[in-house]
């Protein structure tokens, strides 16, 4: 039922977008480069412009879009001062959704996870279930684990990797190769809190994480180095999908989600 | 004060002083409780080092406070109290203690107790045992002096109080000596004498004989907060009058005088200006009539003691009464009513409640008539009237009626006022004035608590002589002023006029309920000259029937008093054999009060004692720390539970808050609360009961009960030790549930509606405890103490119900109503009923198997609430009032508590054959 909400919430937002006039024929061609064969080009396209058109193989490929969304204990955070709701875990399937919605609609497969690709209309509904099935998973894995399992992939696919990526760096970094090298594609989305950039609790703490837990008696002494560990994982992160050509997009939960999305489609356009 | 003095209750409870720096520890490292927070970024938290995160922050004063909260609770518990008390630091055992408990010891013994007390309590470094001695002793089977170690005398000490006599010093000198003969010290020992502020001759003789024997002698002079009074009344004194003798030192601006009656109310207070120059005062009380007619008791303010008591109980007797009848009337009893004569009217009025006799005034003054009705006033005859007026002033009562012949004017002697020469008629058909009616009496009346009713009308009456005496003497008037009965005191006796005839020709007054009351009242004065003035009776014996204690009450007397023998010898002196108290010889009751003795006391007392090695009474009270060291710790923790909320802690909303609020409650109840940690103190350890026998009460939770048990078993066992040689160790309170009881041979449970220790029924661990206690040949009595209620129907009674759910799962053993030779009846007393509080109710024992426990009946159910009629408290008061008879039916009760005491220790060794000879030739007196 939550998950219904959601698309529910989600069309209306993507009906909104629909509206800003947001063209479909900029997802499917792009001017044609010297290496492009000439059977690629486009030409009826061509003629209504004084430049070469192509029709994009990749895009093609691309159009099959593979989402994932890590349901790791971190997403499913619930924080205190606002509703009991995993904060993360849910602007990350809000996201995913807004965007399976649109690619449907433009004629893209979409997938959630390994599941099949398809165009059914009724696809975004049936992620936004497997969403629900997903936060109650058993068991909890970080988004290196589920790209290790994703190997088996033959075509080209664009991975959207939903996270808040507080993993080790570098096991990402070994993945996310071996995604690049099978010649997929992928767009990272960083869902992080407030509280985990600003840290400026007080006092002593408990920290509790899933099962996990740790206290800290005087939390004051280790602002700082907190800070700057912060700071070093966000810039390996970067570092990691920028080495891959992977694009990296850092969304957090204060933030408004409709700029964020705005944002993330025209980031999107540039970059592809 | 220095730190050498102070001492702990629980010395070892201060070896938990070495733990602070344990505590110190763990309060380092056992942290204030983190909040809990669900924090995502826990990955790089857990990257950071250990040492970072352990770092905490309680600043260094609230640690020191938290150390300085415990360390003030360790202190506390260990109990310090300080002492003066260094008497004993370089004394050879033993040292003797005499106790001057006489009757001047009562208003000071609790600074005599608090000495006593620091002397057997004080810690010295070697064993040092004592001869307690008081120097009044009752009972019996304790003459011989023993040396005994210090903790045992001052539990004997505990039983002792001061009595209302003086002690026998000479008598006293011998045993000491003795005792020194027969020991022969090695060392001589040292002398603690605790005075009781009066120093007779034959005490510091005593005192002098003594000092030549020990080695040091340290005399406590007086511990006497205020010099001592006495107040008496000599032989031949007036009910208003008395003698109060001063100490010495006495320095007060006045006395205060308390009158009580019968029922130990405060009647009336008198001041009296001290006149600084008499060591003997008369005092003059200046009491309404009615007050002192009623009053049985004076004494003096602040001064509770028997010396300041006079006790002048009179008693309702029935009395002698002589109407003077001419010969020729001389009998009317058994003829037909004569409705003109007087005498009729007087008989009705009389005979009732008064041994009436009528004939000539000459014969009845010689058969010693103790009132005398004149209704004629022809019998006063020239002849008669000297012997008149001496029995008179010798206490008797003359009440005289007006006839004719003192309306005419003649006869006028003996009369308490002068009369005119005619008397004067209302409502006759001559006059136009209506018969008069009562007018209400004068204050000072004796008729002043008797109602004036409406229809009584006078219409002859004889006038008085109008003058300044005639109101004085009045007693009763009429509506225009006119008196109605006079009355004048003539040397010890009364002489009272009606001013009016014994007739209704004069008045329908005769008719009424009021004229038997007027009359009764004019009796009763009688009474009260002659309680306290019969001096010149026959030597006579009168039996106790009360005894005075220290402080001037009567309480019932022991059983083993002597008869007084009246007169007194000049050297008679109460002791316990014939204690101050009430006498009685048939109707007559003799008071013998302790104020001559005192006053001659006070005066033959040295003034300056010169004796031995002076000492003061320490005035210290035992100075308990652990109040305001708790004080202090619960100050502290107020401080830190403030520190805890307001801190960096955040406010956690009302959770938080009530958690704080029941914490600090709690805190602060238990802290506040040091009575019950005392009385945890006060309750004896397993251990003490068990090396000495106990009586002991079942708790029931239920606070009023549970200290009427304590009470009823302390006093009680306080009458055991005095009357009989059984040696009990004190009182415990168990709870049946937990606390075992094997140790008490007898275990008293009173039932109550509300036991809020107990569940509805005992579970079958405890039922299995108390049938093995019965196994042992142990005595369980069960009070239900609803007797009031069994004669209505026993079945609904609470108490009932409570008995028979609570012991539903317990075998209890097949009872029987108490059968008349049962061994409990003559344990020790002969006795044929078992009253408390309630008298008829009956007693249950076990069906007799005499082969099991000697005898003993294990279990005994009764519902006439002995302990209610047990309790005294701790000036001797009793706790629950008592019906009638209230003090025979209490001493009743406490023997059968003695016996059932004997019963439970020594079985059925009075069953045994060989005593009824015995038994029967009491039985037969």
């Amino acid at each position: 039922m939550r998950a219904e909400n959601l698309t529910q919430h989600l069309r209306l937002g993507i009906h909104g977008r629909k509206r800003a006039g947001t063209g479909e024929e900029f997802w499917q061609f792009r001017q044609a480069r010297q290496e492009d064969a000439h059977r690629a080009i486009d030409w009826r396209q061509s003629a209504k412009n004084e430049t070469l058109f192509v029709r994009e193989r990749e895009l093609e490929a691309a159009n099959r879009v593979a989402f994932h969304l890590s349901n790791a204990p971190s997403m499913m955070v619930r924080s205190n001062n606002r509703e009991k709701r995993p904060e993360k875990f849910e602007r990350g399937a809000l996201i995913l959704l807004c965007l399976s919605i649109l690619l449907q609609k433009t004629g893209d497969m979409i997938a959630f996870g390994n599941m099949p690709f398809s165009n059914a209309p009724n696809e975004p509904e049936k992620i936004a279930y497997q969403l629900a099935d997903h936060e109650k998973a058993s068991q909890p894995i970080t988004m290196a684990k589920i790209l290790s399992y994703g190997k088996h992939a033959t075509k080209k696919n664009l991975y959207f990797l939903i996270s808040d990526f507080y993993e080790d760096p570098e096991l990402l970094d070994k993945e996310i190769k071996t995604l690049r090298n099978q010649g997929h594609d992928g767009v990272a989305i960083q869902i992080t809190m407030p509280e985990e950039s600003n840290f400026n609790f007080q006092g002593a703490h408990r920290f509790t994480l899933g099962e996990d837990a740790l206290d800290v008696m005087k939390v004051q002494a280790i602002h700082e180095e907190y800070h700057t560990l912060y700071q070093q994982h966000q810039e390996a992160l970067r570092n990691v999908f920028k080495k891959n050509g992977f694009m990296f997009f850092a969304h957090r939960t204060d933030e408004d989600i409709k700029t964020f999305i705005a944002t993330l489609i025209e980031g999107l356009q540039n970059g592809l | 004060m220095g730190f050498d003095t102070l001492n702990f209750t629980s010395p070892w409870l201060l070896l938990a002083l070495l733990a602070l720096p344990i505590l110190w520890w763990l309060l380092k490292l056992i942290p204030p409780r983190p909040q809990k927070t669900e924090f995502g970024g826990l990955y790089f938290v857990k990257k950071i080092q250990n040492d970072k995160k352990t770092s905490q922050d309680i600043p260094w004063w609230l640690l020191l406070l938290r150390v300085c909260i415990a360390g003030l609770l360790i202190f506390a518990f260990a109990a310090p109290y300080q002492q003066q008390s260094r008497y004993l630091q370089d004394l050879s055992s033993p040292f003797i203690l005499i106790i001057d408990n006489g009757w001047a010891a009562a208003p000071a013994w609790e600074a005599i107790d608090n000495q006593a007390s620091l002397l057997l309590n004080e810690k010295t470094a070697r064993e040092i045992n004592v001869v307690l001695l008081p120097s009044i002793q009752t009972g019996i089977g304790q003459e011989r002096l023993t040396i005994r170690d210090r903790q045992k005398a001052l539990r004997e000490f505990k039983t002792l109080g001061a009595y209302p006599w003086r002690a026998d010093y000479t008598k006293l000198t011998e045993r000491i000596l003795a005792f020194f003969d027969g020991q022969g010290f090695k060392q001589r020992p040292a002398l603690f004498y605790l005075n009781d502020g009066l120093l007779s001759p034959e005490e510091k003789e005593m005192l002098d004989v003594l000092k030549g024997k020990t080695a040091r002698l340290f005399f406590f002079e007086n511990p006497q907060e205020k010099p001592l009074l006495s107040l008496h009344r000599s032989p031949n004194m007036m009910l208003e009058n008395a003698l109060i003798t001063k100490q010495s030192n006495f320095k007060g601006k006045r006395f205060k005088i308390l009158a009580y009656d019968s029922n130990n109310r405060l009647l009336d207070t008198q001041h009296v200006d001290n006149n600084p120059d008499q060591e003997r005062q008369k005092v003059t009380l200046n009491m309404p009539l009615n007050v002192m007619r009623h009053m049985q008791r004076l004494s003096l303010a602040d001064q509770p003691h028997a010396g300041a008591t006079i006790w002048s109980v009179h008693n309702r007797t029935i009395k002698d009464i002589g109407i003077i009848a001419d010969d020729s009337a001389s009998d009317t009893s058994g003829q037909a009513a004569d409705y003109f004569d007087p005498i009729f009217y007087l008989n009705k009025a009389l005979s009732p409640f008064h041994d009436i006799r009528t004939g000539p005034a000459e014969n009845l003054i010689d058969s010693n008539i103790d009132i005398l009705i004149m209704t004629n006033s022809t019998s006063l005859n020239k002849a008669i009237l000297p012997n008149l007026k001496t029995w008179i002033s010798e206490g008797g009562v003359l009440i005289r009626f007006a006839d004719q012949a003192l309306a005419d004017g003649r006869y006028k002697e003996l009369s308490p006022v002068e009369l005119r020469q005619s008397g004067r008629n209302f409502g006759s058909a001559f006059s136009w004035q209506t018969p008069q009616k009562l007018a209400s009496f004068p204050a000072n009346s004796p008729f002043t608590t008797l109602d004036v009713p409406d229809d009584v009308t006078v219409s002859k009456q004889v006038l008085a002589v109008p003058s300044l005496e005639v109101e004085q003497y009045t007693v009763a008037s009429l509506e225009d002023g006119t008196p109605l009965v006079t009355l004048r005191s003539e040397g010890l006796g009364w002489l009272a006029l009606f001013h009016t005839g014994a007739t209704p020709e004069w008045s329908n007054l005769v008719l009424s309920s009021l004229f038997i009351k007027q009359l009764n009242e004019l009796i009763e004065l009688h009474q009260k000259t002659r309680a306290d003035n019969n001096q010149d009776l026959d030597a006579q014996l009168y039996t106790i029937s009360q005894r005075m204690n220290a402080s001037g009450q009567l309480i019932p007397p022991k059983g083993y008093e002597k008869p007084l023998k009246r007169p007194l010898d000049n050297r008679f002196s109460p002791d316990d054999l014939i204690p101050p108290g009430l006498y009685q010889n048939g109707d007559v009751l003799y008071n013998l009060n302790w104020g001559p003795h005192a006053a001659q006391d006070l005066t033959r007392s040295d003034a300056q004692p010169n004796i031995g090695i002076p000492m003061d009474y320490s005035r210290d009270n035992i100075f308990d720390f652990k109040p305001l060291l708790l004080l202090i710790a619960l100050i502290l923790f107020v401080a830190d539970a403030l520190w805890f909320l307001f801190s960096n802690y955040q406010w956690r909303g009302k959770k938080t808050l009530s958690q704080f609020a029941i914490i600090t409650f709690l805190a602060g109840f238990l802290i506040m609360n040091p009575s019950a940690s005392h009385a945890q103190n006060n309750e004896a350890s397993l251990k003490e009961t068990t090396q000495a026998v106990y009586l002991a009460y079942v708790k029931t939770g239920n606070t009023a009960l549970d200290r009427l048990s304590e009470q009823a078993l302390t006093s009680l066992m306080k009458e055991t030790l005095a009357r009989t040689s059984a040696d009990l160790g004190g009182v415990v309170g168990i709870n049946i549930l937990h606390d075992p009881l094997y140790p008490y041979p007898l275990i008293y449970w009173p039932l109550s509606d509300s036991m809020p220790l107990y569940p509805a029924i005992l579970p079958s661990k405890t039922t299995a405890k108390i049938k093995s206690y019965f196994n042992r040949g142990g005595t369980l009595l069960i009070d239900t103490r609803d007797q009031y209620l069994q004669a209505e129907n026993a079945a609904y009674s609470g108490s009932h119900a409570i008995l028979q759910r609570l012991f539903s799962n317990l075998e209890i053993p097949p009872l029987q109503r108490l059968p008349q030779d049962h061994v409990l009846a003559r344990t020790f007393y002969l006795l044929k009923d078992f009253p408390g509080l309630y008298e008829k109710g009956s007693l249950w024992v076990a069906l007799g198997e005499d082969t099991v426990n000697d005898g003993v009946s294990p279990l005994l159910i009764g519902s006439n609430d002995w302990i209610s009629a047990w309790a005294l408290d701790k000036n001797g008061v009793p706790v629950v009032p008592l019906g009638e008879q209230s003090e025979m039916q209490r001493e009743m009760s406490f023997r059968f508590g003695i016996n059932l005491i004997l019963y439970a220790l020594t079985g059925n060794y009075k069953d045994d054959q060989m005593h009824v000879p015995f038994i029967l030739e009491r039985l037969g007196n």
